[in-house]
């Protein structure tokens, strides 16, 4: 049986950095086979298919399975429905959007606001900071909001509407306009 | 030992203060000689319609660009304390010279298509500005406030499309241009300038921004780019003269004094109870010009835009002092550590109350009573200007006996001294303008020859007005905590804060959720593959409800405006004289 020894590899990085090359293995009797042929597009590595879940979980111990591969106790653990949409045993997790986890907590990921090995939501990118928080519970609803301004706002209308038709006038005197039948303003006599 | 960014700011911020001197030298001698200068560039005259270009030179495009240009020299020079230890110094240089650029360019142009170049300028730059610090809230605030102010530049695009190609287009801001359309052109002027002055309903972005570095709110948010949209309403006054939107306008002002005053009552961020006087200062200088008095409401302006910025500077440095805390109820600083600081103040707090004879008082005055001489006011506009001002007093009041330990509530917390040489070469010039800028300019920006003839009565009024809002502050420090429950929505912006655009982006991210339910159950019994696939990623899209679909949803309403307005154009034809 022949037996093969790692040639000398030719690498170098093309202009983005990454490692091109070829690496190769060289049989005593001569013969070189090619193992692998690495180039700028398998970076980075694909990692799709390592992370796709598993199936619905149907027994018990598949369900304690999953719930430790998530990270999740099996009491937390409640997957996706099995109605074909492909979600397999991916954990069903409560909406709790970033805005409604504190901010002060000494997180392991602060950006994510998120600790190691917890599992994210399927829409985590639909529960940024910088989205709309559906998990936050304003003291008012968005009706009652809205009712305040506009309930002020009418008010407000009202107020000047009403007291409004009270104009002010600067303070003057009556017009000295001579004419027939008119009152006398002045009588150019002397005193 | 400064790093070499940090001279960049140095260098920068003394060009500015020197250019704001000239100006302000230019803008004496305009106003003293009362002449203007317009500078007209024409081109491309036998190729198509004559491009021109126009810059005009007057006792109030001086007054203000040199305000402009000694804020932003100010503003340069604290920065470099500020954000001393700033990595991208330069990005930050260089941001703030667009805007300064922008601001110039909106400030010296008298016609439309200029005013709108830098009106856009103006609006990218604050956005850039408010998101500087790339944390989640500075987003949220930023795209609060650009999407704002891009309603604004959709009106004042339809302005430009409309006047654009009318004879007179470039000068249309002055008087005896011949320049009239009416309508249509109103409106975005009138649009413009109220989401760029944020006056009621678009309030909410103001406070928000503040999420802003302090040097970018002492700049932008108090000063320059909110007092634009007014700058724009009193250059276009000729045009705007008998028009029924200045009743209209005299409402919405009125609301915005009202509801900041009573917002900035109950507010325990430093930075936004700053923010909230600003809104409610806009209110008043609005009221000013919805009432014709544009000198009033110019000269508050300019006085406002000093000891504003003042006010938030001397904001960063307690901020500073605070360690980084903004909230009242946890800052309570030894006044005695800190003479100076304290000091100034005092000096900008009274100036925005109007306390004799700061620059905030002879402005004010001036405004109050020029406003009161009209052939007839509606006493209802009276009393609000009344109440807004003894409203001022009192958030002045609690705001500097919350800061300077007259009321006790905290630890102090002081690690910085008073030894940074560039925080106080910053507060030199603002300071000395608070304190006599409106004594030396009343002569400039007020009419020459003017008499204000007003009843006893209603100067006796306006003389009450400090005394007053002194009595009723104390009454607010000593019943704070009652009064704070019993405000409820009328202490937080009307709810305009949770009115602005969260609901039509959570529609969005409710379609976003269950777009798989969409996508899967009901295209596939209606239309192909292809249809699905497509309808698929334009609602992950919409679901997102990323920046980028902002900008979309954004452009389709300026895309379909500016074929409307030139199809109008094409249609209408050019206007002559």
């Amino acid at each position: 049986m022949s037996t093969w020894s790692l040639l000398a590899k030719q690498t170098g990085k093309n202009m983005m950095g990454l490692r091109t090359g070829m690496w190769a293995l060289r049989a005593r009797s001569g013969g070189i086979m090619v193992t692998s042929v690495r180039t700028a597009a398998d970076r980075p590595d694909p990692w799709n298919y390592l992370w796709q879940p598993g199936p619905y979980p149907r027994t018990q111990e598949e369900r304690e399975a999953a719930a430790k591969k998530y990270g999740l106790i099996v009491e937390d653990y409640k997957p996706y429905p099995d109605d074909g949409r492909g979600l397999g045993d991916y954990p069903n997790l409560p909406v709790r959007c970033m805005d409604s986890k504190p901010g002060q907590y000494n997180w392991d990921i602060p950006e994510e606001k998120r600790n190691f090995g917890e599992p994210l939501h399927m829409n985590f990118h639909l529960m940024l900071a910088s989205r709309p928080s559906l998990s936050v519970r304003p003291r008012y609803t968005q009706f009652q909001y809205l009712r305040w301004f506009l309930g002020l706002i009418s008010f407000f209308t009202l107020f000047q509407l009403i007291a409004g038709e009270y104009e002010w006038f600067h303070p003057f005197s009556e017009r000295q306009t001579p004419g027939p039948y008119k009152k006398k303003f002045y009588s150019f006599e002397l005193e | 030992m400064l790093k070499l960014p940090n001279w960049s700011g140095v260098m920068w911020g003394s060009l500015l203060l020197v250019s704001g001197f000239l100006l302000m030298a230019g803008g004496l001698s305009c106003a003293g000689n009362h002449e203007s200068v317009v500078l007209l560039w024409e081109g491309f005259s036998q190729i198509c319609h004559p491009l021109g270009f126009c810059l005009l030179v007057d006792s109030e495009s001086c007054f203000f660009g040199s305000t402009v240009c000694l804020i932003a020299g100010s503003v340069m020079l604290f920065s470099v304390y500020y954000m001393s230890s700033e990595k991208f110094f330069y990005r930050f240089v260089g941001i703030i010279l667009v805007f300064v650029s922008s601001m110039v360019l909106l400030i010296f142009s008298p016609g439309l298509l200029s005013v709108f170049i830098g009106w856009d300028g103006l609006g990218v730059t604050s956005f850039l500005l408010v998101i500087y610090f790339f944390s989640d809230k500075s987003l949220n605030a930023g795209l609060l406030t650009l999407l704002t102010n891009r309603l604004g530049d959709i009106f004042l695009l339809l302005s430009v499309s409309v006047a654009w190609g009318s004879f007179g287009a470039e000068l249309s801001s002055l008087e005896g241009s011949g320049f009239s359309l009416g309508g249509v052109w109103l409106l975005g002027i009138f649009a413009a300038s109220l989401t760029k002055s944020a006056q009621v309903p678009f309030s909410a972005w103001l406070p928000a921004a503040m999420a802003a570095p302090t040097p970018v709110s002492a700049l932008v948010h108090s000063s320059t780019l909110v007092t634009a949209g007014l700058y724009l309403l009193i250059r276009f006054s000729s045009g705007l003269s008998n028009s029924e939107f200045w009743s209209w306008g005299l409402f919405i002002s009125s609301c915005t004094l009202v509801m900041a005053s009573f917002s900035s009552l109950v507010e325990y961020d430093m930075k936004k109870i700053v923010a909230l006087s600003t809104l409610s200062q806009l209110g008043l200088m609005g009221m000013a010009v919805s009432m014709q008095s544009m000198s009033g409401a110019f000269f508050h302006l300019i006085m406002h835009a000093y000891f504003k910025a003042l006010l938030f500077m001397i904001m960063g440095y307690w901020i500073h002092q605070c360690s980084g805390y903004q909230d009242l109820r946890i800052s309570s600083i030894s006044s005695q550590e800190f003479n100076l600081s304290s000091t100034l103040t005092l000096l900008a707090l009274s100036s925005l109350s109007g306390v004799p004879f700061l620059s905030g008082f002879i402005s004010k005055d001036y405004l109050l009573e020029s406003s009161s001489m009209l052939s007839s006011v509606s006493s209802v506009s009276g009393l609000l200007m009344v109440v807004g001002c003894m409203l001022t007093v009192m958030y002045s009041g609690r705001l500097l006996t919350s800061l300077l330990g007259f009321k006790w509530s905290g630890e102090p917390v002081c690690n910085w001294s008073e030894n940074s040489w560039a925080f106080w070469s910053s507060l030199l010039v603002l300071s000395m303008l608070s304190l006599v800028g409106g004594w030396w300019l009343s002569g400039y920006l007020s009419p020459l020859g003017s008499v204000l003839l007003i009843p006893k009565e209603i100067k006796f009024v306006f003389s009450m007005i400090v005394l007053g809002g002194m009595i009723l502050s104390w009454g607010l420090c000593r019943w704070e905590s009652s009064l704070t429950g019993s405000l409820g929505l009328l202490g937080s912006l009307w709810g305009l804060s949770f009115l602005s655009f969260p609901s039509l982006a959570k529609s969005a991210l409710y379609v976003g959720m269950s777009s798989r339910e969409v996508e899967d159950l009901w295209l596939p019994l209606m239309s192909s593959g292809w249809v699905q696939a497509s309808f698929g990623e334009f609602s992950s899209s919409i679901g997102s409800s990323s920046m980028k679909n902002y900008s979309l949803f954004s452009n389709l309403p300026i895309l379909g405006l500016s074929t409307f307005s030139g199809f109008c154009w094409f249609y209408t034809g050019q206007f002559t004289l």
